[in-house]
C-alpha cells in the first residue's frame, strides 16, 4: 500500500516535469516488477529486537563499542582498509560492533540507546579513537548534548578493556602539539584521562597516525579469540608490535649500512630505493613494525613509497607534550625544533653558534696572551695566594720556609724565603729585559 | 510544532547534530551544530610548509589527500614554484583514488543504509535478486545465495552489530521501501563496496605509502618515483576499480529512484554553489582543471572565483565577537558559552561568498563543470536527465537524491580520467621525463591553495617567513555546508536543505538523515579556527591593531 | 722562571695512556659521528662509521672505567713542581690548595690579575671541568647506548625520562658539542698555559725544570735546574 503511495507521488512529480508514465516504466519496470515480493523479516531478529535495540546481549560475537573522540575518523578509515579478515567479516562474524559513529546504521537517540544497552549488558571492549579534550569542561567535544569526556568515562568504566586507538587516543596527538590554543583545548590520552578519573579499566595503547588496522585486529584476536590482554610494554603498547623500530625492519636498511642515501626527493637515488635517512627519516627512533605489516593490503608503506618516516607512532601516554608532531617537526630535518619562548630553532643553530663563539674567544684570548708575553715568561708567580695575603691568620699555606735550589749538576743551595723572592724578582726583570731587547732588536 | 533532534548524526566523519522544528510533518526550521573544536591552524604555525602538508591531513581521515594537496599548493604559491608534469599526474592519481574511495565508501557504506535494509533482504529470493541485477543493468559479482546465507547466519546469532539501533522500521515501517530482492542485491554491493573502497585506497597506498594520511605529496612535487613494477600494479588497480565503478554505481543509484522518488522533491538547499576546481590539467589553471573552478550564483549564473569575496561570520558560533571578515583578517577566540539555537550553537563558523552562503560538494563541482562545458560531465548529466525524462532541467539535481546521484556521475568521470592519467604517466616516463620534485627558490611569501576535497571546495592559505609559517587559514567544504546562520540571518545550506523535508517519525526522522547524508558532511574538517593576519595575540578578543 | 717544573710524577704513564686513548676515541667519535649525522662521505659508509663509532664508544667507556679505578689505585703528584705523590683521585676533588683561588684564576685568565696564581697541579676551574668529564662521558655513553638499542627495556626508563628517542638523539648531539668545546679550550689552555714543557712532558715524557713546589706547605719550595 505504502509502496503504491510512494509511486503515485513520484509519478505526479515526474508528470509535472513532463515525464510520461510509459517513459518511467521503461526505466524501472524491472524494479517495480520485483517489488511484489512479500516483506518479511527474519522472526529471530524481530524477537531479539523486542528485548533491546542491540539484539541479543550475548552470542557468538564479542560486543565492541567504538567511540570517536576528537578524531579525524582516520583510525576508522584505516580499519576499513583491512583485508583478511575484511571489515565486513570483522563486523559480521567476529565482533558485534554495537556503536560506531561511522558504520552504524542507527543515528541520534537510537545510537545512544544502543551504546547504553551494550554498557549495561557488560562484557565488551571499548575502542576509543581521537583525543580526549578537556577544554571548556569537555565541551570542546560535544556529542548527544554532553561533553565527550562523559561518554568516555561512562563507556570505559564497565568495559573489559579500552583500546586507545591511534596516536591521538594514546596521548592527544597533534592536538597536544605546541600552539597558542593547545592549553585551552586540553588534549590528552585515554590512559591519562582514565587514571585521573579514577577508572581502573586496563588500557591498551595502539599508536600510529593512522594505526595499522592489523594492529587493532591483532589486539582483537588476543582479547576476543584468546581471552587475554596482549603483553604490553612500559608504555602500555603491545610489546610484540612496538618493541622494535621501523629501522629494525626497514627494507632500505641495507642501503643505510652501505651508505647509499637519498639527498633529494624525486631523485635518481629515490628511484633506486636508497635510504631516506638524510631526508629526516624517523625510522631509527620510531617504534613500530610498519615495514613488516605494511599498509593498504600490504601494498606499500611510507618508506617504500619514497617518503621518510615522520614518526607518527611516537606517543607517550602520560605526557601529551611528547606527541609525534611536537617531537618530530620539522619532519624533513634530522632533529626536531627546540623552543625558547617564541624562538624555534634547530639544535644545530645553537651548537654551531656556541662553538663558534668559544673558538673566536679562544683566538682573541690567544692574541691577549701573546701581547702579554706570558707564554714567553713575562709573568711573575705571586708571592702568596690573594686570599691568604688578606687573611694571614687563616692562611691555608705555610709561607716563609727556606727554599732549595737544585743546580744543574744536582747540588743544592738553600736560600731564605726573602732571598729567594728577590732572586725570582731579579730573574723576572732579566726575562722581561731579554724579551724587550729581542722585540726592540727586530 | 515540535522539535526533533538527531545527535549524534552517524555515518559521517566527525561530530554533528541537527535540531529541527517540525510542523505538520514538515521541517520548518533547522539548526546544524558541529560538535568538536581542535585548533589545527595554530598547530601548524611556526612549522614549515612541508610539515603543514603532513599535519593538516590529520584534519580529516577521509579526505587527507585533498588537505595535503591544498597545503602543498599553498606552499608552492608562497615559494613561487609550479610542480613538474610528472608530479601533477601522480598527484591527480592519488587524489582521484581518494575521490573514488571516498565516494564508494560514502554511497554504499555511509549513505546506503538510509535506503537499504539488509535485514529485509533476508526474505529475498536470491535468484530473483540476481535477475533483478541484470534487469537494472547493474553488476552482480557476488553469489547472492551465499550473501543471503551469510546474512541469515548473522541474523540467527541475534547480535545486531553495526545494525544495532537501526531505523529500518522508522515511520511505522514505511521509511524503507525497497523490495527484499533490491535490498539483498544492494546489501551485496554494500559488502563489495567495503572491499572496493579499500581497493581504491590501495592506489593511494601504492602512490602515497599509506592511506589515510599519505606521505609522498609535498611542497615542490612528489616523493614517489615510478618504477616498472609499481606502474603495472597501478595500471591493474586502476582498471579494476574503473570496471566496478562504471558497472555498479550509477545503475544502483537509478535503482533507488522509483522507491525514493520524493527525495528528488526536497533537500534543495541554498541553490548557489562554489567549486574551487580539482585535478590539474597541463595548463595548471584553476578554470581549466578537469573539474574546473567556478561560482554559481542565483539562477546558476557562472562566475570566476574571487578570493576577496570570501568571509567568515562567527556570531552564532562559540567564538568571541560577531565579526564577518575575510579569513585572512578574521579575529577568533574560541569560547564555549552554551548550546542555544537562538544565539550560539556550533563550533562551525559561517562562511559566505559575496555575503551569501554557498553549497559545496560533488553537486557543486558537477554543476560548475556542466556550466563550463566539460564534455563528459555535460553528456552524462544530459543523458541522466533524459533518462529521468526531464531533458535540460538541471534543477532536478538540486535535491536530496539529486545530490546523492551527482557523486556517482563524478565517480564514473574520475575513474575514466584515472585510466588516462596512468597512460599519460607511462608515456611521460617512456619519453624520459624524470622530474618529480622542484626545490623552492625562496622561503618567504604568501600562498593560497584552492582545491577540492570529495566533500567540496577546500581553501588553504598561508603566510611563510624564512621557511616558517606565520599564519595559516583553512576553509573546508563542510564548513560551507553545515554553516550556522550567517550575518544576514540566513540559514546555512544544510539547514536550508532540511527545511521542507517531510518528517513522518519524530523519533527517527529518516528523511532528514538522508538529506544530511546527501551532503557527505565531514565535521572533523569543518570546525577549526582562524587567527588575525597580524599573527599576534590569540588570547585577546581583538588584536592590538584593532578589528578591521 | 715563573713556571713550575714538569715532572713525570705529575702525569704518570698509565694516565698519559688513558689520556691519549681518550683523545683518539674523541677524535674518531666526533668524525664518525658527523658522518653518521651527515652521511655521504665516499668510502666511509654508514656501516663503517657506525662500527667505528660504536667501537670507540665502548673503548671510551672501558677506558673511563679503567681510569676511574686507577685514580683510586695509583698515585700522582698533586703539583707540577714536585715528586711528592698522593692518591690520584684527590687531585680531582676540592682541596685546601684551591681554597679561595677560583676568582684569582678567573681574573688571571681574563688579564685582570697580572701575577700567576699560586697553586698545585689543577686549579679550581680545571678540577670542575675534569671532575665533570667522567659524568659527561657516562651520560654520553648512556644516550649512545639508548640510541644504539632503542627498544631495549633496559633503556626504556631513560628514553621516557628525557622525552623520547628524539630527545636522546638531540642530547647526544648537543653533548658532542660540549666535548668539542671542552677539547678546544683544553688544548688551547694546555698549549698557552702549560707551554712547550707541558706538551713535551705529555708527549715525550720529557721532564723540564722550573720552580718546585711543596705539597705540604703549599708554597714554592725552590727551583730545579737539573732537568
Amino acid at each position: 500500500m505504502e509502496m503504491e503511495d510512494t509511486h503515485a507521488q513520484f509519478m505526479a512529480m515526474m508528470e509535472a516535469r513532463g515525464v510520461s508514465r510509459r517513459d518511467f516504466l521503461k526505466l524501472c519496470g524491472a524494479v517495480v516488477a520485483a517489488a511484489g515480493a512479500a516483506q518479511l523479516t527474519v522472526p529471530q531478529v524481530a524477537q531479539a529486537l523486542e528485548e533491546s535495540v542491540i539484539g541479543a546481549k550475548e552470542g557468538k560475537l564479542y560486543p565492541v563499542i567504538w567511540i570517536e573522540g576528537a578524531s579525524c575518523t582516520g583510525c576508522t578509515e584505516a580499519f576499513a582498509q583491512i583485508d583478511e579478515p575484511d571489515p565486513a567479516t570483522v563486523v559480521l562474524e567476529m565482533i558485534s560492533l554495537n556503536y560506531c559513529e561511522t558504520l552504524s546504521a542507527a543515528a541520534g537517540y537510537s545510537m545512544e540507546e544502543a551504546k547504553e544497552q551494550t554498557i549495561e549488558a557488560g562484557n565488551y571492549i571499548l575502542v576509543y579513537e581521537g583525543a580526549v579534550l578537556k577544554g571548556w569542561d569537555g565541551q570542546a567535544l560535544r556529542v548527544a548534548d554532553a561533553p565527550g569526556t562523559e561518554h568516555l568515562a561512562a563507556a570505559a568504566k564497565n568495559a573489559n578493556a579500552v583500546v586507545a586507538l591511534g596516536s591521538c587516543a594514546v596521548n592527544g596527538g597533534w592536538m597536544g602539539a605546541t600552539s597558542k590554543v593547545a592549553p585551552e583545548v586540553g588534549a590528552m590520552g585515554v590512559q591519562k584521562f582514565l587514571s585521573e578519573s579514577g577508572i581502573s579499566t586496563p588500557v591498551i595503547n595502539v599508536p600510529g597516525c593512522p594505526p595499522n588496522p592489523e594492529w587493532l585486529v591483532s589486539v582483537l584476536v588476543d582479547v576476543v579469540l584468546m581471552g587475554v590482554i596482549p603483553e604490553l610494554n612500559s608504555m602500555g603498547k603491545p610489546a610484540l608490535i612496538f618493541d622494535q623500530t621501523i629501522h629494525d625492519n626497514c627494507q632500505r636498511r641495507g642501503h643505510f649500512e652501505n651508505g647509499e642515501f637519498v639527498y633529494q626527493f624525486g631523485s635518481e637515488e629515490e628511484k633506486k630505493g636508497y635510504c631516506l635517512y638524510p631526508m629526516g627519516c624517523r625510522g631509527p627512533q620510531t617504534n613500530a613494525n610498519c615495514g613488516v605489516v605494511r599498509y593498504n593490503h600490504r601494498r606499500s608503506w611510507c618508506v617504500e613509497s619514497g617518503a621518510p618516516c615522520i614518526g607518527c607512532c611516537e606517543a607517550n601516554p602520560v605526557d601529551s607534550g611528547q606527541n609525534w608532531v611536537e617531537v618530530n617537526t620539522p619532519f624533513f630535518s634530522r632533529h626536531r625544533d627546540l623552543r625558547i619562548g617564541d624562538w624555534w630553532f634547530q639544535p644545530e643553530t645553537v651548537c654551531y653558534g656556541v662553538t663558534a663563539i668559544v673558538a673566536a674567544a679562544v683566538v682573541v684570548h690567544g692574541f691577549g696572551v701573546k701581547a702579554s708575553g706570558r707564554m714567553k715568561g713575562k709573568v711573575k708567580m705571586e708571592e702568596k695566594r690573594e686570599w691568604d695575603a688578606k687573611h694571614p691568620d687563616r692562611a691555608a699555606a705555610q709561607y716563609g720556609k727556606d727554599k732549595t735550589i737544585i743546580e744543574e749538576d744536582g747540588s743544592t743551595t738553600t736560600l731564605s724565603a726573602e732571598e729567594f723572592q728577590k732572586k725570582m724578582d731579579a730573574d723576572y726583570e732579566a726575562t722581561v729585559a731579554a724579551i724587550d731587547a729581542k722585540k726592540g732588536g727586530k | 510544532m515540535a522539535r526533533t533532534v538527531i545527535d549524534p548524526i552517524t555515518r559521517i566523519e566527525g561530530h554533528l547534530r541537527a535540531e529541527m522544528e517540525v510542523e505538520d510533518g514538515v521541517v520548518t526550521d533547522a539548526w546544524v551544530s558541529g560538535g568538536c573544536f581542535r585548533g589545527m591552524e595554530l598547530v601548524v604555525e611556526n612549522r614549515t610548509p612541508a610539515d603543514a602538508a603532513m599535519i593538516v591531513q590529520r584534519i580529516c581521515g577521509v579526505c587527507p589527500v585533498s588537505h595535503c594537496h591544498a597545503a602543498s599548493i599553498a606552499g608552492e604559491k608562497a615559494y613561487g614554484i609550479t610542480i613538474s608534469n610528472n608530479a601533477r599526474i601522480v598527484r591527480n592519481l592519488i587524489e582521484g583514488a581518494q575521490f573514488l574511495h571516498s565516494h564508494i565508501l560514502w554511497f554504499y557504506n555511509l549513505c546506503a543504509l538510509d535506503y537499504v535494509n539488509p535485514i529485509n533482504g533476508l526474505s529475498a529470493d536470491p535468484d530473483a535478486a540476481t535477475a533483478l541485477a541484470a534487469e537494472l543493468g547493474t553488476s552482480c559479482n557476488s553469489d547472492l545465495k551465499l550473501v543471503a546465507e551469510r546474512l541469515t547466519k548473522f541474523a540467527e546469532n541475534k547480535q545486531l552489530s553495526i545494525f544495532s539501533g537501526n531505523w529500518f522500521e522508522s515511520e511505522n515501517g514505511k521509511g524503507y521501501t525497497l523490495p527484499p530482492e533490491a535490498d539483498l542485491l544492494l546489501t551485496s554491493h554494500y559488502l563489495e563496496a567495503l572491499s572496493m573502497q579499500s581497493k581504491a585506497s590501495e592506489i593511494s597506498g601504492l602512490l602515497g605509502g599509506k592511506m589515510p594520511h599519505i606521505m609522498t605529496s609535498t611542497v615542490g612535487g612528489t616523493m614517489w618515483v615510478p618504477t616498472e613494477e609499481k606502474l603495472d600494479d597501478l595500471w591493474a588497480l586502476v582498471n579494476e576499480v574503473y570496471d566496478w565503478v562504471t558497472a555498479t554505481m550509477l545503475p544502483d543509484t537509478l535503482a533507488l529512484v522509483p522507491y525514493y522518488s520524493d527525495a528528488l522533491k526536497w533537500g534543495g538547499g541554498c541553490g548557489r554553489y562554489i567549486a574551487w576546481g580539482v585535478f590539474d590539467n597541463k595548463s595548471m589553471e584553476m578554470n581549466d582543471r578537469y573539474l574546473p573552478a567556478g561560482v554559481l550564483g542565483d539562477n546558476l549564473k557562472l562566475d570566476d572565483v574571487d578570493e576577496g569575496k570570501i568571509s567568515e561570520y562567527i556570531g552564532h558560533s562559540w567564538y568571541k565577537g560577531d565579526s564577518d571578515l575575510n579569513p585572512r583578517e578574521g579575529v577568533t577566540d574560541p569560547e564555549f558559552t552554551e548550546y542555544n539555537v537562538k544565539d550560539r550553537y556550533t563550533w562551525c563558523k559561517a562562511p559566505s561568498y559575496d555575503g551569501q552562503c554557498m553549497e559545496a560538494g560533488g553537486l557543486s563541482r558537477l554543476l560548475v563543470a556542466y556550466k563550463r562545458n566539460v564534455k563528459f560531465v555535460k553528456e552524462q548529466i544530459d543523458g541522466l536527465l533524459e533518462t529521468l525524462g526531464v531533458p535540460g532541467q538541471i534543477e532536478v539535481l538540486q535535491s536530496t537524491l539529486g545530490r546523492t546521484a551527482a557523486r556517482q556521475i563524478e565517480s564514473v568521470y574520475i575513474a575514466g580520467l584515472m585510466k588516462d592519467w596512468v597512460a599519460e604517466l607511462i608515456e611521460a616516463v617512456k619519453g624520459g621525463d624524470s622530474e618529480f620534485f622542484r626545490t623552492p627558490a625562496t622561503t618567504t611569501g604568501d600562498g593560497t591553495g584552492f582545491w577540492e576535497a570529495p566533500r567540496g571546495a577546500l581553501y588553504h592559505t598561508e603566510h611563510v617567513k624564512d621557511g616558517k609559517i606565520t599564519g595559516y587559514q583553512i576553509i573546508i567544504p563542510s564548513t560551507w555546508n553545515i554553516a550556522p546562520l550567517n550575518a544576514k540571518g540566513e540559514h546555512g545550506p544544510m539547514e536550508q536543505a532540511l527545511i521542507g523535508v517531510p518528517v513522518g517519525d519524530m523519533e527517527q526522522p529518516i528523511n532528514a538523515l538522508r538529506t544530511v547524508h546527501s551532503f557527505d558532511p565531514c565535521t572533523a574538517c569543518a570546525v577549526h579556527i582562524t587567527e588575525p593576519k597580524t599573527g599576534k595575540s590569540f588570547s585577546t578578543v581583538t588584536s592590538p591593531w584593532g578589528v578591521k | 722562571m715563573a713556571h713550575l717544573a714538569h715532572y713525570k710524577e705529575t702525569h704518570p704513564l698509565p694516565f698519559v695512556i688513558t689520556h691519549y686513548v681518550n683523545l683518539a676515541c674523541f677524535v674518531l667519535l666526533i668524525i664518525s659521528g658527523f658522518i653518521i649525522h651527515f652521511p655521504g662521505v665516499p668510502l666511509l659508509s654508514m656501516g663503517v662509521c657506525r662500527g667505528v663509532h660504536i667501537f670507540c664508544g665502548f673503548v671510551l667507556l672501558i677506558n673511563l672505567v679503567v681510569r676511574i679505578i686507577l685514580a683510586f689505585v695509583l698515585k700522582s703528584a698533586p703539583a707540577n713542581g714536585t715528586r711528592q705523590t698522593t692518591t690520584d683521585v684527590k687531585n680531582f676533588l676540592p682541596s685546601k690548595d684551591n681554597k679561595h683561588t677560583m676568582v684569582e684564576w678567573l681574573k688571571f685568565y681574563l688579564f685582570i690579575k697580572k701575577d700567576h696564581p699560586l697553586g698545585g697541579k689543577f686549579n679550581p676551574l680545571q678540577r670542575i671541568a675534569y671532575f665533570l668529564v667522567p659524568f659527561l662521558v657516562l651520560f654520553m655513553g648512556l644516550t649512545g647506548l639508548a640510541l644504539w638499542t632503542p627498544t631495549a627495556p633496559a633503556f626504556a626508563w631513560f628514553i621516557n625520562a628525557v622525552g623520547g628517542a628524539m630527545s636522546v638523539r638531540i642530547i647526544h648531539y648537543i653533548m658532542m658539542f660540549v666535548f668539542i668545546v671542552f677539547i678546544i679550550i683544553h688544548v688551547y689552555m694546555a698549549v698557552s698555559e702549560g707551554g712547550k714543557p707541558m706538551v713535551a712532558n705529555m708527549f715525550a715524557r720529557k721532564e723540564h725544570g722550573g720552580l718546585t713546589y711543596d705539597a705540604e706547605t703549599m708554597d714554592i719550595s725552590g727551583e730545579d735546574k737539573s732537568v
